[in-house]
């Protein structure tokens, strides 16, 4: 028969679009696909569990963040939220069996039996799929874009305790020279040969320094404690190298960042993917003014002997809600969407000449130091000791320009320190996930050389607890 | 480190070359530089002057005129071995040529300018028209660079007297522009004089570390020359035993310098006035020469090696530090130590006096800044003789020849009379000792107290 024919195929589609509901896997390329966005922006977090233990490198520090952080497990679960969803997407609403059972009066009855399948679940899984992949896609770019500002920040907070290592390191040297300049106030007062106003003058510059040295620890203690956090280990043994990396000499070309930032900055991949599921969610929309409620079904219906069966079909008529609302507030968030890329493409090269102007000038600050500055305090050093040895000056100036020379090097590692976190802050504004490597260390033994190495076990006892 | 490491490491770490500029530095290399005068009369009857590393300029008799050429200039000059500088001077040198004439001669002194600038030259102390004393500007006019004057008059009177620059003064002097002026009386001395020498007193602003004076400093100078040198390259006055000595003074520096020369009691014979009275003659051992002034004093020769110096302690020193900490008595163990890891080349000096120093900048590993010289230098036949400045010494000996003005070396001193160690134990003898002894225990000084008034 001709009906029933019919409604056997209906019925086989029906078994058909239930099967394919039931063959939807959730994704799990997300973590993956972060890896390799971030190994493209410079950062590699495929390397396996290690130790932590002793001195970490700057790698190894932004490695173990990564792997411990407990901010990463939330990122992790987040994904696969956004896994679920798409999961979710897919699957269909269960078919509708309705049955029904009347009594006629004069003795027969008529029973009805009938299989729906909502029409709009149907219709609608592509579009609902295509969001929820979107939605994926937006979580695997918001996880590496999570675990890049986590990589950033422990990098900054590496740069920071190892220059605040480096710098405590010259300053306990600059200010041991006005310790020992009181010392030997001290001694030259015993033997009645300073007055006691230069004598208050090397004790006030003798706790002056003492205050540096204090406030160069704190520094060290807090760069040490926030270090600490990143790194979430579950042991203190752990250090950083006490040396800065020194910058390489080839700085980037500007406008090849530029052009590499306009062209695959993840802020602007994660635009593009608000946008293409912006487009699925009006896709979406336009469909759901048609189909929301549509049903397709089959029935079937006895009434005594009488045998009936046949299709069914039921949906809303769009006569006065057409959801215009909804395409109204899309149309509006993609002006929006635009609207953000827009001003991110304006801002981005402007931020990074900015940045990297910054950077050039700090270079060129390390570099007169380095070229210029300290030669001429060693020079005068060396100068001022050659009058020393020739009766034309005394030790308190000899001591005074080793001080000097010491503070010009404090400062030469402050600058250093802060040009690695101008790096870092170009690093964050170019969606790069990693500072570049320097080229050699600043090396300040020859100048400032540790304590330890040099001293007499009673001097060492003397400083105990000074610094370490 | 003990001083005596010191010299042991210097010894085995310093390069030949450094140890040959110390030892030169040191006085070990030592010979009379000033060109020899003839040590007989001259035809008018006067024995030469003897400038002490220095020279007298020639003349050419032009119409019984005595023509001198002195030429202003920049020149080279060297202090002693380790101190070089570009000053101004007067045919080549500083001081410029000794000029030697006779009361009553007629002179013609030609001046060549070739200084970047225009100058004059003063005939400190002489009789002479006032169109011909040299003060640019009041009597004549300067003389451009380029140019040549020509200044002419009669000598009237005799004595020891000098010439320099009246134009630009201030820098002109400082530069090291001055000469001895000697007129010979007329009638002959009052006394034979077998050697006649002649030394200008000058001070120096050569700063530590540089190579030009500094003509803005007034006070505080760093070396204090006889003729442009500094001991140990001033030349040794030489004379034989018995013979009779002059020694003309004069001071163009910016500080007296009260002049002692050991082993005589000299007579002060002279001064800016000329020749004086035998009658005036006095009897010194130290006679001031006070700024611009000039003295001439006589001795006969006693043998042996007797120091000739200013007294004033720090004009017998080379460049110092008068403002650096006074170490006297100060222990800097430990602290020294200390200092040393961070300035490997420091050296706690002084605690009990500088007599350590010349050691340490002799061997050479206590290095100073370039071009300046230790403060205390030279070295005799017993150790160090820890001079600098206006020092040198007068070296009389038996039997020397008339003209010989060769440096004779070290005095032997004849059997027993060189003073000797008897013991080495402190507590020697029974010597009368009065007044507190300074000691470990020594009170600190007094605390005045500030209670104010009682009533
Ligand atoms: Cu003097």
């Amino acid at each position: 028969m001709k009906y029933s024919d019919c409604a056997r195929r209906i019925g086989l589609a029906l078994v058909l679009v239930s099967l394919a509901a039931c063959v939807s896997q959730p994704p799990d390329h997300g973590a993956e696909q972060a890896q390799a966005a971030l190994l493209a922006r410079g950062l590699d977090t495929s390397l396996q569990q290690d130790q932590f233990a002793g001195e970490l490198s700057r790698q190894q520090a932004v490695q173990a963040a990564v792997l411990n952080h407990p901010s990463v497990r939330a990122e992790y679960a987040r994904l696969n939220i956004a896994a679920a969803d798409v999961v979710r997407a897919s699957e269909l609403l269960n078919p509708r069996l309705s049955l029904s059972w009347l009594d006629v009066s004069g003795g027969s009855n008529e029973l009805t039996l009938g299989l729906a399948q909502s029409l709009a679940a149907v219709m609608l899984r592509p579009a609902r799929q295509r969001i929820a992949a979107a939605d994926y896609e937006l979580a695997t770019l918001a996880l590496a874009d999570n675990l890049q500002e986590l990589a950033l920040a422990t990098e900054s907070a590496w740069y920071a305790l190892v220059a605040a290592e480096q710098g405590l390191q010259v300053q306990a040297r600059a200010s041991d020279t006005a310790l020992w300049a009181d010392e030997l106030g001290s001694r030259f007062a015993a033997a009645g040969n300073m007055a006691p106003l230069q004598r208050a003058e090397l004790a006030r510059s003798a706790a002056e320094a003492r205050l540096e040295l204090l406030d160069a620890e704190r520094q060290r203690d807090q760069a040490r404690a926030r270090l600490e956090q990143q790194l979430a280990l579950h042991h203190e043994d752990w250090s950083v190298p006490t040396t800065l990396p020194l910058p390489a000499t080839d700085a980037p070309d500007p406008e090849q960042l530029v052009a590499q930032a306009l062209d695959a900055h993840p802020a602007l991949q994660t635009l593009a993917w608000e946008r293409r599921r912006l487009l699925s969610v009006g896709d979406n929309a336009r469909r759901e003014s048609w189909l929301d409620e549509a049903e397709v079904g089959v029935e079937h219906e006895r009434s005594g002997e009488e045998r009936a069966t046949g299709p069914e079909l039921a949906f809303r008529l769009p006569l006065w809600h057409r959801n215009a609302g909804t395409r109204l507030a899309l149309a509006a968030e993609l002006e929006l969407l635009e609207a953000r890329e827009a001003s991110l493409r304006g801002q981005l090269p402007r931020r990074l000449r900015l940045q990297l102007g910054e950077l050039s000038r700090l270079r060129e600050a390390l570099e007169v130091r380095e070229r210029l500055l300290l030669p001429a305090l060693a020079a005068e050093v060396e100068a001022r000791q050659d009058r020393v040895n020739f009766m034309l000056d005394g030790v308190f100036n000899l001591l005074g320009s080793k001080q000097s020379e010491l503070r010009a090097w404090r400062d030469h590692v402050a600058t250093l320190a802060e040009y690695w976190q101008q790096q870092v802050e170009l690093a964050d504004t170019a969606g790069r996930a990693a500072t570049p490597a320097g080229e050699g260390l600043l090396d300040v033994s020859a100048v400032a050389p540790p304590e330890s190495n040099s001293q007499a076990p009673e001097q060492q006892e003397q400083h105990h607890g000074r610094h370490h | 480190m003990k001083r005596r490491d010191f010299l042991v490491a210097s010894g085995s770490v310093l390069p030949a070359l450094a140890i040959t500029r110390a030892m030169a530095n040191s006085g070990h290399v030592h010979t009379n530089q000033g060109e020899p005068t003839a040590g007989r009369r001259d035809p008018q009857g006067y024995m030469p002057v003897q400038t002490p590393n220095g020279w007298t300029l020639p003349h050419r008799m032009v119409d019984g005129v005595k023509e001198f050429h002195l030429v202003a200039e920049e020149i080279e000059h060297e202090f002693a071995p380790g101190s070089r500088a570009k000053c101004w001077g007067y045919n080549g040198t500083s001081p410029g040529p000794t000029l030697e004439a006779v009361e009553g001669d007629k002179v013609r002194i030609f001046v060549t300018n070739r200084l970047p600038e225009h100058t004059s030259i003063h005939w400190h102390g002489l009789i002479l028209p006032s169109g011909m004393d040299g003060v640019s500007g009041l009597t004549q006019p300067a003389i451009q660079p380029g140019d040549t004057f020509v200044y002419e008059f009669t000598l009237q009177q005799h004595g020891t007297h000098m010439y320099h620059p009246h134009a630009d003064e201030m820098v002109q002097l400082a530069m090291g522009m001055m000469g001895m002026f000697i007129i010979h009386p007329r009638d002959g001395e009052p006394e034979h004089i077998d050697r006649d020498y002649a030394i200008l007193l000058h001070n120096w602003a050569m700063h530590p570390g540089t190579s030009r004076p500094d003509p803005a400093v007034m006070v505080e100078f760093d070396l204090w020359t006889m003729n442009s040198k500094v001991f140990p390259a001033i030349d040794s006055l030489v004379a034989g035993s018995g013979e009779r000595v002059r020694i003309r003074l004069g001071n163009l520096s910016m500080w007296n310098h009260p002049i002692h020369l050991h082993g005589v009691q000299f007579l002060v014979t002279g001064s800016d006035g000329g020749r004086w009275p035998r009658e005036q003659w006095r009897s010194e051992v130290t006679e001031i020469i006070g700024v611009g002034q000039m003295r001439d004093i006589e001795f006969v020769g006693v043998p042996g090696d007797w120091a000739f110096h200013c007294h004033m302690a720090h004009h017998t020193m080379n460049p110092m530090g008068h403002e650096i900490p006074n170490t006297l008595g100060v222990n800097q163990d430990g602290v020294e130590e200390k200092i040393r890891t961070l300035l490997p080349r420091y050296m706690a000096m002084g605690e009990h006096g500088m007599g350590e120093h010349q050691d340490h900048t002799d061997s050479g590993h206590m290095t100073g800044p370039p071009n300046t010289l230790p403060m205390m230098m030279g070295e005799g036949q017993f150790g160090n003789i820890e001079m600098g400045g206006m020092f040198t010494v007068v070296k009389v000996r038996d039997g020397l020849a008339a003209g010989d003005f060769r440096d004779p070396g070290w005095y032997r001193h004849p059997e027993g009379e060189v003073a000797r160690r008897v013991s080495a134990d402190p507590d020697y003898g029974q010597p009368a000792r009065r007044g507190k002894l300074a000691g470990p225990n020594s009170s600190d000084l007094p605390v005045p107290k500030r209670q104010g008034h009682q009533h």
